[in-house]
């Protein structure tokens, strides 16, 4: 069974750009075709209007004085404001709509695929705030890019019909507008990606002077430091002025353009009058139907509006057509948490995407593994980078699944399993947890509403996160965005949040690596009396975390090397120098996971070699963490 | 309703960024006027090319008056040529203003307020520069547009005036009247604006961070919590969008009052008028002219895409007014004469996060004689950058006080301050710009023979060779520099300088025990006083004084007065009085 082979029965493809399009028109609930029916009456009143202005001043120049035209003309001006009026607000309802449901189909898609989303959180949020928003007003704005264009090519009847010379003067512009636009924009384009790039030259160095806050302040050095910064807005200056010689060079030619085809226009048609070809009245309505014809040629930017819409849609088909975790149905089988891997093998990701498994030898992560993991045992995972220890911890609660073998949880593997029962019974802490919610109370009891407060405090307390939090300014009510937690305050959050969920089997992902020994020691104590009895499978980079397990799964190359007691495995040189190597690190190149490369973002915790971490602690972190607490419990009090 | 666009602190930030620009307005008006010729006069000139030219049998005189028109708009298209240089001479130094402002405020902001561990945000500083091009874009596009529109309805008035002042007036009164009414609804338009901006941030900021968090939610089995933030954001967005609409759409019955009812009063009024004779019927075809060529146009332009910039900008300008303000700039930085090696005293000092918190130091009291070296130890979390900080003199006690040689550091001037004390935080600064740059970044009149032996000091020799001597750019150097390779710079930097009172916080975390020691042992050779926050325990066996901080609250000693009278430090040391149990590595 490869991984990219989905369950049975699941027939249905992901949908394309084209059927995410229907999908969101189907959404517009009916309101789109009345929006394009208003549409067509507007234009139909628009193309009225000119020849009822007509008689209107055919029936002024022979001091007519019935009223008639000039009310008839008045009726259909009122009659195609009101379609207008209601159009604006119609057409947004319909794109908001169609935005609306493609934001949360995309949302809701990413967040099924689980961790293992190919798609960067980057080019997610701007697939969710700029092509769904462009996707979903496509179907608006082509309904009204067809009216307008229907009707401007109506009204280019309607002169040609009054009188073709008029016409013909008038699609004598047509070339020469579209050849000066398509020039203008050819060189604005190049000049003004100078201007942007002078201008992210400011930016890069703002960023990389706010890397340095601390220090320029200490220093005293803001005023060099802002000069410093602004040094490219020369630059950015004389790009700028670049591209207002441009405008000044282009901008009047349209202008004169258009005016020079209005006057050549309303001159055939004068000489038109003078012939007898035409009446003063239809003289006013050339004019009329020349303001009409004008739009069409104004389109030509409309293309350029339609092809990014529609690009927009690929673009969001492209995050479907990868797929989605699919859960079974099962409950999970009676039991306390035995979790046992048969023959386990993951294979690296193909580096084409989602297909072609066949005949590509990918490299193993895991290399057939049998391992069987009693209820309520608490093992260690250990192993150096790239040893596959978090990939196999990641397995039971399907953060990836394997390409060979099964995970079985209590005798039922865990494909079988429906979503809801899966997470009750697995789940996880991380090294770099990921915290929602507004505050810090909503970032421990995230998904689970209703955690009285309680509750959120103990599992804060056995996370030993309970002290600083309350050293916040508003305690467990301050908001997460004004926390400036470490590496190691985070991961106490994260912890918090997984004790506050009952589950059978809790996997903790080097979640305490950013704290020092010390800390760590009073974490794992409160852990291990909190989930007294439950199933723990702790991956660890520090001898101590995994001296207190009860067995010790020594990893290598994919491969079980040894298993055993962490006391019996301690003799071998080879299992020593594990840790050696990690530990001597100098924070890059932790964690053998994916999670591990980003790095950027903060800059205090994280790394495997917390403050204080040296060989001494390891061997004194040795003996059991009960003794190890109640002596520096001891010694606080004496 | 957000308050955003409340008590105009954008419109301040517009004026005083184009405060200086009166001499280019006053052109870009003079040529808008220019630009508004035909509006004055086409509608006139149509009425005698019909008069006396077409509807006379006349063609020739009517297409030569055509050719009148022709050339007022060729009037036209040079003074919207001309327009450019002055509209260029307002925008760009405004634009410059806007980003000299907010580069200040976001640098001083992070310098000034930033708690330690706070990282820079990349997102905002994105925004930050799009929103001030946004700026940029909507003041040209707004004074592009709307200088001409108000020039050309006066114009066009006029003109129509000029034919029949009968009219005129039937035309005018119902123009203004709209006018009239438009332009406080804008207010409620631009409202709506600021509701639906604040929705697509809030929509983004949900979409990140949950699809950051997707490995979490998965594992926590949270799908459906997540689902909710993102889908709240955005059905707010969708009725945020709708309101605007909706605000929108009062522009269509201003444009059939203000324009459309005007052309059906000349309708109506035009038969008896031309009847009677007291108007001909060419000047009612160039009343009418006027109306459909010029004022129609205008007011569609007004409460089109004029009144979209006006509210735009208003939303924009108070967006950057708001994220923008910071501190003003610090006093000069010239003419900083450091103080002289000194005791350092600290006194009952006291310290929290906020009013309601606990304080993260408590009453801490110590003394290190001149030239004395003091290592701070402490669990992660308890205080000690905190403490380095106000050490520093850059953060502000809630009780008690740090004095360098009898003087309190949070009195002394900034420039004084900055040149005795140096703090070489966790996190190495090392800026894009030369190595000199950033070697001489603390004394910039140093010689190379007296930044040679910092970097000798400090064992930063080697670095220096394989980047090829003082004068190599450092283009990315967070890119191409490791960790450790930037703390060496940031030392050898403080080493150069004249500070008397060294505080490293942190600083050779990065750096493997043998080069931490030659980095600690320098710094304890040279003049002045050490404060080490030790990352390793190894720094407290090298001092005389340590410094330990625990959740209990501190204690002051030598490291073997310590290890003896100090049970929370022995824990820490990991020295106990029973033997070690453990297996021999």
């Amino acid at each position: 069974m490869t991984r990219n082979e989905r369950a049975p029965g699941s027939g249905d493809r992901p949908p394309g750009a084209g059927r995410l399009l229907i999908g969101a028109v189907r959404h517009t609930g009916g309101r789109l075709s009345l929006l394009i029916a208003l549409m067509v009456l507007s234009t139909a009143a628009s193309l009225a209007l000119p020849a009822l202005l007509a008689a209107a001043v055919n029936a002024v120049l022979h001091g007519d004085s019935g009223a008639a035209p000039a009310l008839a003309w008045g009726a259909v001006m009122a009659a195609g404001a009101v379609c207008d009026t209601l159009m604006a607000p119609l057409g947004a309802v319909c794109a908001a709509q169609g935005t609306r449901w493609l934001q949360q189909r995309t949302v809701g898609h990413l967040l099924s695929m689980g961790g293992r989303s190919p798609v960067p959180a980057g080019e997610a949020v701007s697939q969710v705030t700029q092509a769904a928003q462009q996707a979903g007003a496509l179907p608006v704005a082509v309904a009204g890019w067809g009216v307008t264009v229907t009707g401007s090519a109506a009204a280019l009847a309607a002169l040609l019909w009054l009188d073709w010379r008029c016409g013909l003067a008038f699609l004598i512009c047509v070339p020469v507008t579209v050849l000066i636009a398509r020039r203008f924009v050819g060189r604005v384009t190049r000049v003004y990606g100078d201007y942007l790039s002078a201008q992210s030259g400011i930016a890069v160095r703002l960023l990389a002077a706010l890397t340095g806050a601390r220090t320029i302040r200490a220093s005293g050095t803001l005023d060099r430091e802002t000069d410093r910064v602004l040094a490219p807005l020369r630059e950015v200056s004389v790009a700028g002025h670049r591209i207002w010689r441009l405008q000044k060079g282009t901008v009047w030619q349209f202008g004169l353009l258009i005016s020079l085809t209005e006057a050549l226009v309303l001159g055939v048609a004068g000489l038109g009058v003078v012939d007898g070809r035409l009446s003063p009245g239809q003289f006013v309505a050339v004019a009329g139907y020349l303001q009409l014809a004008f739009p069409a040629v104004q389109q030509i930017d409309v293309f350029f509006t339609l092809a990014q819409a529609r690009a927009a849609a690929v673009r969001l088909a492209g995050t479907f057509a990868h797929a989605a975790v699919r859960y079974g149905t099962a409950a999970a089988a009676p039991g306390a948490g035995a979790v046992s891997f048969r023959g386990v093998t993951v294979r690296a990701a193909a580096t084409d995407g989602a297909g072609g498994a066949e005949g590509t030898a990918r490299a193993a992560v895991l290399d057939g593994i049998d391992l069987d993991i009693p209820a309520g045992a608490c093992v260690a995972f250990v192993g150096r980078t790239a040893s596959g220890k978090s990939a196999l911890a990641g397995l039971p609660g399907r953060l990836a699944d394997p390409d060979e073998g099964e995970v079985l949880l209590d005798g039922r593997p865990v494909r079988e399993l429906a979503e809801g029962p899966l997470r009750d019974a697995v789940t996880y802490a991380f090294e770099r947890p990921a915290l929602l919610g507004g505050t810090v109370r909503e970032a421990i009891g995230y998904g689970r509403p209703g955690l009285p407060r309680s509750a959120v405090r103990d599992a804060a307390r056995a996370a030993a996160a309970d002290g600083f939090v309350r050293k916040l300014p508003e305690g467990y009510d301050t908001p997460l965005e004004r926390v400036p937690l470490s590496g190691g305050e985070r991961q106490r959050l994260g912890l918090a949040r997984t004790l506050a969920r009952p589950a059978r089997v809790y996997v903790l992902d080097d979640a305490t690596s950013g704290l020092d020994t010390v800390t760590e020691a009073e974490v794992s104590a409160a852990v291990t009396g909190a989930l007294i009895g439950r199933t723990r499978i702790v991956v660890a980079h520090r001898v101590a975390t995994a001296a207190r397990c009860d067995r010790v799964v020594w990893l290598d190359g994919g491969r079980i090397r040894a298993s055993g007691p962490h006391a019996e495995l301690w003799h071998d040189p080879a299992y020593r120098a594990v840790f050696a190597a990690d530990e001597a690190g100098d924070g890059a190149g932790i964690g053998d996971d994916a999670q591990a490369g980003d790095g950027g973002s903060s800059g205090t915790g994280g790394g495997p070699d917390g403050a204080f971490d040296d060989a001494r602690d390891a061997v004194t972190d040795n003996m059991s963490d009960g003794t190890r607490r109640r002596r520096y419990a001891a010694h606080r009090e004496a | 309703m957000p308050h955003i666009v409340k008590r105009d602190p954008g419109l301040r930030l517009l004026r005083e960024a184009t405060a200086g620009s009166r001499r280019p307005l006053v052109r870009a008006l003079g040529w808008s006027a220019v630009q508004a010729a035909p509006a004055l006069a086409s509608g006139r000139m149509l009425a005698t090319a019909l008069d006396r030219g077409f509807l006379a049998g006349r063609p020739a005189t009517g297409l030569l008056w055509l050719a009148g028109i022709a050339a007022l708009y060729g009037v036209r298209a040079a003074a919207q040529r001309a327009v450019f240089d002055p509209l260029a001479a307002i925008v760009e130094p405004m634009r410059d203003a806007l980003v000299r402002r907010v580069v200040r405020g976001a640098l001083g902001r992070a310098v000034h307020e930033g708690l330690p561990g706070a990282g820079p945000d990349a997102a905002g500083v994105t925004r930050l520069s799009s929103q001030v091009d946004a700026v940029r874009g909507t003041t040209a596009a707004l004074l592009r547009t709307a200088l001409p529109l108000a020039v050309n309805l006066l114009a066009a008035l006029i003109g129509l005036a000029s034919l029949d002042l009968r009219m005129a007036v039937v035309v005018a009164v119902p123009l203004l009247a709209a006018i009239a009414v438009f332009v406080p609804a804008m207010r409620a338009l631009t409202r709506r604006r600021a509701a639906f901006l604040l929705a697509e941030e809030r929509v983004a900021a949900a979409t990140g961070s949950v699809v950051a968090a997707a490995r979490d939610v998965a594992a926590l089995g949270a799908r459906d919590a997540a689902l909710a933030e993102v889908r709240v954001a955005a059905e707010d967005s969708a009725r945020a969008a709708t309101t605007v609409a909706w605000a929108n759409a009062l522009r269509v019955p201003v444009i059939l009052v203000g324009g459309q009812l005007p052309v059906l009063g000349l309708l109506l009024a035009g038969p008896s008028l031309v009847h009677r004779g007291e108007v001909s019927a060419g000047a009612v075809i160039g009343a009418v002219s006027y109306v459909t060529a010029f004022l129609i146009p205008a007011l569609q332009q007004m409460t089109g895409s004029v009144a979209g910039f006006w509210s735009q900008l208003r939303v924009l300008t108070a967006r950057l007014a708001a994220t923008s303000a910071g501190p003003g700039p610090s006093g000069p930085a010239a003419g900083r004469r450091p103080l002289g090696a000194a005791e350092l005293a600290v006194h009952g000092l006291t310290f929290a996060y906020g009013p309601h918190s606990a304080p993260v130091l408590r009453d801490v009291s110590f003394t290190v004689p001149v030239s004395g070296h003091l290592v701070l130890v402490g669990p992660s979390g308890v205080g000690k950058s905190t403490l380095a900080g106000l050490l520093a003199g850059i953060g502000r006690p809630d009780a008690g006080r740090v004095e360098l040689g009898g003087r309190p550091v949070a009195g002394l001037p900034e420039a004084v301050r900055a040149a005795s004390i140096a703090l070489v935080p966790q996190e190495a600064y090392v800026f894009p710009g030369t190595l000199r740059e950033n070697v001489a970044y603390l004394a910039p009149d140093a010689t190379d023979a007296a930044l040679n032996r910092a970097v000798a000091a400090v064992g930063m020799r080697p670095l220096l060779d394989r980047l090829g001597g003082y004068d190599a750019d450092l283009t990315d150097p967070a890119g191409t520099l490791s960790s450790g390779e930037r703390q060496l710079i940031a030392l050898a930097r403080v080493y150069a300088s004249a500070a008397r009172l060294v505080i490293l916080d942190e600083a050779t975390c990065h750096l493997d025990p043998a080069a931490e020691a030659v980095v600690e042992s320098a710094f304890a050779r040279r003049p002045g006083t050490l404060v080490v926050v030790a990352h390793r325990l190894s720094s407290a066996a090298r001092a005389e004084h340590v410094l330990i901080l625990d959740a209990e609250g501190h204690a002051f000693g030598s490291h073997g007065e310590l290890l003896a009278t100090h049970p929370g430090y022995a824990a820490l040391v990991g020295h106990w009085d029973a033997p070690l149990p453990a297996p021999v590595p």
